[in-house]
């Protein structure tokens, strides 16, 4: 346990809540830096604001998961701790821009909510719903994907860990299983308590075959108000047979669109779009070379969350996305150039495999800043990165279906066991020497293999250390819950001692 | 104009130093958690529901 008269940087908290009491130093140099970039972020939520005032007002008013929301500068705040130099800058152009887009899509959420009053912008919407891939409409381009689910659900989760147990209660006081998947039970819940914003000319869902994802489809549709069409991309996606049934899977949701905005697909369009995309996932591969070096500024959190937000909100559509990584990937070449250690603190390279605790997003920064354990990469960076073939509409239907079934929570826990398994390679890739496997506790898919994954460790030499979560609730493993888990691997298996003491354990539990 | 210059000078060096203190002792996020939130709360509890399946 901790010893509560270490000195450190857990003594800038409050207790329970949480919250600092004042803000990290860094230097002059970064505090100045900092200062300046949250000026910059309550920018963008201003103009966030002016988009659309009375709406956004509305909006907060009545959903409760927008009010989670106001704690966005908190959670950036968490995302930068123990961070300095290039390290600070990456992470920091990476956040200003997932809450650019981040603000754009919620503030287009309520600007079309026939809920404020019915108008033409919210039938220019086409619903996403959970994971499904934005690629699709890139042919409409007079059409804006609108992501439902990661809005009211995992983004929320990430700045506010008592957010989702609201409506995960709600959908099992219902009869759900406390077992279930809590990414589609809080989606369901969000659905039964009627807090889905009522957008959009029609639906696509997906068919992630988790056990609650099953369900919530339908009961999504039925409080959406607009017509659904489930999209069954295959799972199975390294089997070659499955290549016609993907691509026939991506026509029906073409025509469905078309039937239900009057738009027709333009493929000229759709070559345009997917050559951005292109330009993303080209970009992602040389960024890994210098990630996989010593001399790295990209690490813990935020690169992959960034992967992740322009996965699911960009594919190839956010001329944004690309601004932001030519502005970091300078700064990598100028940290390799020089040959700077942007992380001194690291004492491990370890990369993250599995569902992670998204109430604690900043998990990665704990393991830095208190045992000097430094994470490279998370299984959510290798999703999609599927260069699509522009020759023609086939090939470009291929891509498109191939991305996301290579996507978040398909290629690997839904994609057939060998590609769970693939942290291994990944792992020698990027030269770490652990792996930390997030033992989400509702994920079958990744459960049905953990013996296998623990009789493969014997085998390898790179270390392997499991974390349970409970993904979307904080009251069944709570974050002291994981980092004590940590901690007794650490003193017991590798025989460590932590960097900062004050940051072993702390009362974080009431906190966002 | 020369009677406005320092004014707007001090105003603006006045929302800077303001804006300072707010950052260094992240009273924004305290205003949020402890006063706005709570405040929230209360408006999201009295929403009446129809929670049907």
């Amino acid at each position: 346990m901790a010893d509560k008269k270490a000195k450190g940087a857990g003594n800038r908290f409050l207790p329970g809540s949480n919250i600092a009491k004042h803000r990290e130093w860094r230097g002059l140099k970064d505090t100045w830096y900092d200062y300046t970039e949250w000026v910059k972020v309550l920018g963008v939520m201003g103009g966030f604001v002016a988009k659309s005032p009375v709406r956004i007002m509305r909006g907060m008013l009545t959903y409760r998961w927008m009010g989670s929301y106001l704690a966005a500068l908190n959670m950036i705040d968490r995302c930068v701790e123990g961070l300095r130099g290039p390290a600070l800058r990456v992470t920091r152009i990476y956040l200003n821009t997932i809450m650019k887009g981040s603000t754009t899509s919620i503030a287009e959420m309520m600007m079309g909510d026939r809920r404020f009053g019915d108008n033409d912008f919210g039938r220019t919407q086409v619903v996403l719903e959970q994971t499904m891939c934005p690629e699709i409409l890139a042919g409409f381009p007079n059409l804006r994907p609108a992501q439902l689910e990661p809005f009211q659900g995992l983004l929320l989760c990430y700045m506010d860990q008592g957010a989702n147990p609201y409506y995960i209660d709600a959908m099992e006081s219902v009869g759900l299983p406390a077992d279930s998947c809590r990414l589609s039970n809080n989606a369901a819940g969000v659905a039964i308590l009627d807090e889905f914003p009522k957008i959009g000319a029609c639906c696509i869902s997906n068919n992630a075959p988790c056990d609650s994802s099953t369900m919530n489809s339908q009961i999504i549709e039925r409080h959406l108000d607009v017509d659904t069409l489930p999209a069954a991309i295959p799972m199975r996606w390294a089997d070659p047979h499955t290549r016609k049934y993907a691509r026939a899977s991506l026509r029906r949701v073409i025509n469905f669109v078309e039937r239900h905005t009057g738009e027709t697909y333009d493929w000229d369009a759709c070559r345009a779009v997917m050559e951005k995309h292109n330009d993303e996932v080209r970009n992602e591969m040389e960024k890994w070379n210098f990630m996989a070096t010593p001399y790295t500024a990209a690490a813990l959190t935020v690169p992959n969350l960034f992967h992740t937000y322009y996965y699911a909100f960009s594919g190839g559509r956010n001329p944004e996305v690309m601004k932001a990584e030519r502005k970091v990937m300078k700064i990598l070449e100028q940290a390799y150039e020089s040959k700077t250690n942007c992380f001194p603190k690291t004492r491990y390279r370890a990369i993250t495999w599995g569902g992670p605790p998204c109430y604690w997003l900043q998990f990665p920064n704990w393991l830095y800043n208190c045992w000097g354990i430094l994470v490279i990469a998370g299984m959510d960076l290798f999703s999609g990165n599927v260069l699509i073939d522009t020759t023609d509409e086939d090939t470009m239907l291929d891509g498109i279906a191939r991305n996301y079934e290579t996507g978040v929570m398909r290629r690997h826990l839904t994609g057939g066991w060998q590609h769970l398994v693939e942290f291994w390679d990944e792992a020698e890739k990027f030269h770490c020497d652990m792996v930390i496997l997030h033992d989400d506790i509702t994920c079958k898919g990744a459960l049905g293999l953990t013996g296998v994954i623990l009789d493969q460790a014997k085998e390898k030499q790179t270390k392997l250390m499991m974390v349970s979560n409970d993904m979307f609730d904080h009251r069944t493993v709570s974050r002291a819950d994981i980092r004590q888990q940590v901690n007794d691997y650490m003193y017991s298996v590798m025989q460590a001692e932590p960097l900062d003491a004050s940051l072993l354990q702390y009362d974080d539990y009431e906190g966002w | 104009m020369k009677k406005l210059l320092p004014k707007l000078l001090l105003g603006a060096a006045g929302v800077w130093v303001g804006s300072m203190l707010i950052y260094w002792f992240n009273l924004d996020n305290k205003a949020i958690y402890f006063l706005v939130r709570p405040l929230l709360d209360q408006i999201y509890d009295h929403r009446k529901v129809d929670g049907k399946v």
